[in-house]
């Protein structure tokens, strides 16, 4: 299966997310900002950073971006999985293509630590490096055709404790911990790979 | 053509929480300054544009505000002034 990662100015894990995706089995292509064929990949990774500096707001002026256009057309197509990871996840809900919004945290700081997850009955520890990841959806019955990604013990005052979602009808998922850097670092758990298989599972 | 200065203020609406706007309520009462007050926070522009006429020029404000400024679903915008240059 392939997969791309999509390097905005500013993005800073794109290393360790292609590495993660060797590893999960991909075959991967970094891509750029301005890119509008995305016909050949199965899964697109836009992944985490500060895309144009996070100027005005985090994911904001990235959501302009030509390969995002392209993005809502290959979602129509219903053969794709999309993975927003982090800065990603802020700029697929900047782009309306996933529901709500991430607001700085609760507590003003930058918060990098490993935190409890649960995702479909599966509990996994996971990192998170975020200054803007306090998910907010003004109604949660909006999201109930969607997945959710949950903190055990909520660090940033998120609304409804949401780490991540999915939109299981367009498979599209948008979450704030790094699936990737858990899953390519030694000594860690490697429990990203719940992610990454979960995603092959959807693809299959 | 005509050039006209735009301040515009945007701000989280007032429903949501804003922990920058807490913090300073909270050191404003701790300084027994004032017990009784809510702050919000917000970000504040200032865009000098030129076009043909103040409506043109309204316009592209009123896009530039709500396409990039802000996100609706979480903030506000306000003109709060605009002079001819």
């Amino acid at each position: 299966m392939r997969a791309c990662v999509i390097n905005f100015p500013g993005s800073n894990c794109v290393d360790e997310t292609n590495e993660s995706l060797l590893k999960a089995g991909f075959s991967v292509d970094i891509i750029n900002q301005n890119e509008t064929n995305l016909d050949d990949y199965n899964l697109i990774v836009l992944p985490g950073g500060f895309s144009w500096g996070d100027y005005v707001s985090c994911g904001r002026i990235a959501k302009f971006s030509p390969v995002i256009s392209a993005l809502k057309e290959k979602i129509k197509q219903k053969n794709s999985f999309i993975l927003g990871i982090c800065n990603g996840f802020q700029i697929l809900c900047e782009a309306n293509i996933l529901l709500g919004a991430l607001l700085e945290n609760e507590n003003q700081k930058f918060i990098l630590k490993d935190v409890d997850l649960s995702f479909k009955g599966k509990t996994f520890k996971l990192p998170i490096a975020h200054h803007q990841g306090r998910y907010f959806i003004d109604d949660i019955n909006k999201l109930k055709d969607y997945d959710l990604i949950k903190y055990k013990n909520n660090p940033n005052g998120s609304y409804f404790d949401i780490a991540g979602i999915y939109d299981k009808k367009n498979k599209v998922m948008g979450l704030m911990p790094h699936p990737e850097r858990n899953y390519i670092t030694p000594f860690k758990s490697e429990s990203g790979k719940i992610i990454f298989d979960f995603i092959k599972e959807e693809l299959r | 053509m005509k050039t006209f200065i735009y301040k515009i203020i945007t701000k989280l609406k007032e429903e949501i929480k804003n922990p920058q706007g807490e913090v300073v309520e909270n050191i404003v009462t701790r300084l027994s300054i004032s017990q009784n007050l809510k702050v919000n926070t917000g970000k504040f522009y200032e865009i000098k544009i030129t076009d043909i006429d103040k409506i043109e020029a309204d316009k592209k404000i009123d896009k530039i505000s709500k396409e990039i400024l802000v996100n609706p679903l979480v903030e506000t915008f306000e003109i709060v002034s605009v002079e001819e240059v």
